[in-house]
């Protein structure tokens, strides 16, 4: 095994719809703007497409739509090429990112359309993902289970084993709030007060409603080719130069494994290691200008920066509460307001974060630009933190 | 083989963790306000997991030959409780399993049941009796039910027994004192003045004269009077027009006091009050009586009261139970006022295929490494070995991590969801039982406990919750 990519993978376009509740959009909709403004941004015409890749995690509370890859070809027009429709929990949408990207550097495309999109508020968000544990899933295993819950077991645990106040947690959500303020396609556009997340009710002890990102829908795309292609168009373009991903235990029995410590993620920590080698960085935290991680809940970010290797194990609550994650900090992460305020269409999410992460690289990220951002990391957490993805991108040239 | 007699080897009495006060239910009615509490069933708990509660008291359900299950409340027509709890409990295929019902003397008809079988084959049989018990909202009634569950081991009499079967006897008349109506909850009465003195009455007496010359005893040498349920009164007025005396004949009136009336536990719970008072060689009189009859069952303690008194007795003296913060909170725990209507997914087939082995917390261990997993899994992950031996994930344990959950849907809310290292290695992760909010905690002792989880297609799900460990 060679643990790399054989061709060299560019990202020449992205686009992204509003997040937000949708309720005007369709599905179809959505992966039409986003595709058609990932097209433009790469300045090609449809027919260059040679291969497509759609991720959708819940196409059950949409009337099915994400459930194939006809819905992403039948909306944009594509005709007769190869397409498929990819899911990995909530790493789906860089699931869809690096099926295209393995074909790219397999040699057998050029350039592949990447859409990742969920319409999750066609039903009421108590009708989504709560439902799925209750009305689908294992008849036993399953009820009781909630997403706010899962996590929430690493937030007692980790504030209890490092001696954090349940406080930590807000410096999270303050940061992505305030960074999600800036960001015209965020779910959420308010910057909120730590008095108002204390006042929040209680989801799931110790996570409180501003600890938890919201239901959301939206769609965003990415153009994928080789890295002499993207020089042949002449456009600014990102280099994909790391790639990794881990699955760990299983969505029903990872919290029966005793190895579980309920203080990280050793699907992030895998994943990561793969990316880091490929992308040939040794100490993430200094190597890294930008990152966007997987914040749907405030604790997974604190866990998050330690899995990374952005700090030490305990460290990640200092690190948020010190600043040094916001922007202008030693490393901003979720510039782009994370899942916490751009909201978590679950196949859009991992789209977006390569999406908002390439606008950095480019220096196209206006309020929220981090300066002179030359690398840049995006990781999503699956299921109940049992597969993870980290891709690291860099600016070319 | 020949059996000299048949034994009460143990008995155990399982309450709900709720309690409603009889100041509360007065309270919301408008009427003068009774002493004590009932015991009240949460949302998760119905005839089969407070029968399982008592059962798991028994020390040691294991190497049984059958088990009977009484009650009146049997959560669902034509499925076997005894088979859920035989399979939860791990007895074994090749075990009796038998309902009965139909009756409030099906408590006692189990035991006579259980007896013939015990003599016929030498044979030790489990007996469970277990009633969840509702009346119409405000009436009489509704403060003076309980919830509760019993279970008994009965075999070949042997030294160490708490009691042995001195004699028995039944009688039966159809004479409506009480009844429900097929698909009915509530419990319906007949004049209160006319049922007693016509139906069970006579019937007490009739029974308890022929079991006392069953066993070669006269009435008067009855020490106590176990007759449970909410015609105490009248009972206690037929056993001593039977002879009885007075003092013997009032019977425990913790019985009552702690589990109300309980159904076709309730003779059962006054048997276990009474073993408590009771001296080697004293006569017990078990009297189940309603609607349609009475039994009597004359059990002479033995000599395992000492180690049953040492073990804490029936329990009954302890206060336990968690007071419903308000009548309106009981009525939503009773299903009586609407909590968000779920249904939840099932597969019968998967049901079958996972379920089953969830069910009897059977795990898999490595015969090559002794890797353990609970649920259990196709293949060690540890070393890769295919060889995997069943072993059960034990029952106490501690909890490493939890969370109070106030998104799922419950008429309990919030759920508390907790991850817990069982004793022998392994973890359960599920919801916790019966636990207010705030009692959480990381290092809290729980175990195993059998609820109700859920009726997704209509079906009661049976799984484990984790329940804290009461250390006194």
């Amino acid at each position: 095994m060679s643990g790399r990519l054989a061709r060299e993978v560019a990202v020449v376009g992205v686009g992204e719809t509003r997040f937000g509740e949708l309720f005007d959009r369709g599905y179809h909709d959505l992966v039409c703007e986003a595709g058609l403004a990932a097209l433009d941004d790469a300045g090609i015409a449809r027919e260059r497409i040679e291969a497509a890749w759609l991720g959708t995690a819940t196409p059950g509370v949409s009337a099915l739509a994400g459930d194939a890859a006809t819905d992403l070809t039948e909306p944009l027009g594509l005709r007769g090429i190869p397409a498929t429709r990819v899911a990995n929990y909530c790493t789906t949408g860089m699931e869809a990112v690096r099926a295209g990207a393995l074909a790219i550097a397999s040699g057998m495309y050029d350039t592949a359309l990447v859409v990742g999109a969920e319409k999750m508020r066609d039903v009421p968000a108590r009708g989504s993902l709560l439902a799925r544990h209750i009305l689908e899933t294992h008849p036993l295993l399953a009820k009781g289970r909630t997403a706010p819950g899962q996590f929430a077991l690493l937030g007692t645990r980790y504030l209890e084993e490092h001696g954090y106040d349940r406080e930590v947690l807000a410096a999270v959500a303050l940061k992505n709030h305030e960074n999600g303020a800036r960001n015209p396609r965020a779910h959420f556009r308010r910057p909120i007060t730590e008095e108002q997340w204390a006042r929040a009710p209680m989801v799931a002890t110790p996570l409180g409603l501003y600890d938890c990102c919201p239901t959301t829908d939206g769609a965003a795309a990415a153009v994928l080719t080789t890295r002499e292609e993207a020089e042949r168009l002449g456009r600014p373009y990102a280099l994909l130069t790391g790639m990794g991903l881990s699955t760990h235990g299983g969505y029903f029995t990872t919290q029966f494994d005793p190895d579980s410590d309920f203080l990280g993620f050793p699907a992030t920590r895998g994943a990561a290691a793969q990316a880091y080698a490929q992308a040939g960085i040794e100490d993430p935290a200094r190597e890294l200008d930008v990152a966007e991680c997987h914040d749907c809940f405030t604790i997974t970010e604190l866990v998050n920066y330690e899995d990374l290797g952005l700090c030490g194990r305990g460290e990640g609550g200092r690190m948020a509460a010190e600043g040094r994650t916001r922007l202008g900090g030693d490393i901003p992460v979720n510039t782009s307001g994370g899942l916490k305020a751009c909201g978590h269409p679950i196949g859009a999410t991992g789209v977006r974060m390569v999406a908002d992460v390439v606008d950095q690289l480019l220096g196209r990220s206006g309020e929220r630009q981090v300066e002179g951002a030359r690398r840049g990391l995006c990781h999503t957490l699956g299921g109940p933190g049992i597969v993870s993805c980290v891709m690291v991108l860099e600016a070319a040239s | 083989m020949s059996v000299s007699g048949v034994g009460l080897r143990a008995l155990a009495v399982a309450l709900p963790r709720w309690r409603l006060t009889r100041a509360e239910w007065a309270r919301a009615w408008g009427r003068r306000p009774g002493p004590g509490s009932r015991p009240v069933a949460g949302h998760d708990e119905d005839s089969v997991t407070l029968a399982a509660d008592a059962l798991d008291r028994l020390t040691g359900a294991g190497g049984v030959d059958a088990l009977y299950v009484a009650g009146v409340t049997a959560p669902d027509a034509e499925r076997s409780s005894s088979s859920v709890l035989c399979a939860a409990l791990d007895l074994g295929a090749g075990v009796l399993t038998a309902d009965l019902g139909g009756s409030l003397r099906s408590g006692a008809a189990a035991a006579l049941l259980a007896a013939d079988r015990v003599r016929a084959r030498g044979a030790e049989v489990l007996v469970a009796a277990a009633d969840r018990r509702d009346a119409e909202p405000g009436t009489d009634l509704e403060p003076v039910l309980g919830d509760a569950g019993a279970a008994a081991r009965l075999g070949p009499a042997a030294a160490g027994d708490l009691a042995v079967l001195a004699g028995s006897a039944s009688s039966a008349a159809d004479l409506p004192d009480a009844w429900r109506p097929a698909g009915e909850d509530a419990v319906r009465r007949a004049d209160a003045a006319f049922s007693p003195r016509l139906t069970l009455g006579p019937g007490v007496r009739a029974a308890l004269e022929r079991a006392c010359a069953d066993a070669g005893v006269t009435p008067a040498e009855i020490a106590a009077v176990a007759a449970g349920g909410a015609e105490q009164r009248l009972l206690t007025a037929a056993v001593e027009a039977g002879g009885v005396a007075a003092a013997a004949a009032g019977g425990d009136p913790r019985a009552l006091a702690a589990a109300g009336d309980c159904g076709s536990a309730s003779s059962w719970v006054a048997l276990a009050a009474a073993l408590d008072a009771a001296a080697p060689g004293d006569l017990i009189a078990q009297v189940a009586a309603a609607g349609g009859g009475a039994d009597v069952l004359i059990w002479r303690a033995g000599d395992g009261l000492d180690a049953w008194t040492e073990t804490g007795g029936s329990g009954l003296d302890v206060p336990s139970g968690q007071e419903i913060p308000s009548y309106a909170r009981f009525l939503r725990l009773r299903g009586r006022i609407g909590a968000e209507p779920l249904s939840p997914y099932t597969s019968a087939a998967l049901l079958w295929r996972e379920g089953g082995d969830e069910l009897r917390l059977a795990g898999s261990e490595c015969a090559a490494c002794g890797w353990f997993a609970y649920p259990r899994r196709p293949l060690c992950v540890e070393c890769g070995g295919r060889e995997l031996r069943e072993r059960r994930l034990g029952r106490r344990g501690t909890v490493v991590t939890w969370t109070e959950d106030h998104v799922f849907p419950s008429p309990e809310p919030p759920t508390i969801m907790a991850v817990a290292e069982m004793e022998g290695g392994g973890r359960f992760f599920g919801q916790m039982a019966a636990t207010p909010p705030g009692l959480a905690r990381t290092g809290l002792p729980v175990r195993l406990v059998l609820r109700r989880l859920h009726e997704g297609g209509s079906l009661g799900h049976y799984f484990w919750k984790l329940l804290p460990v009461e250390e006194s």
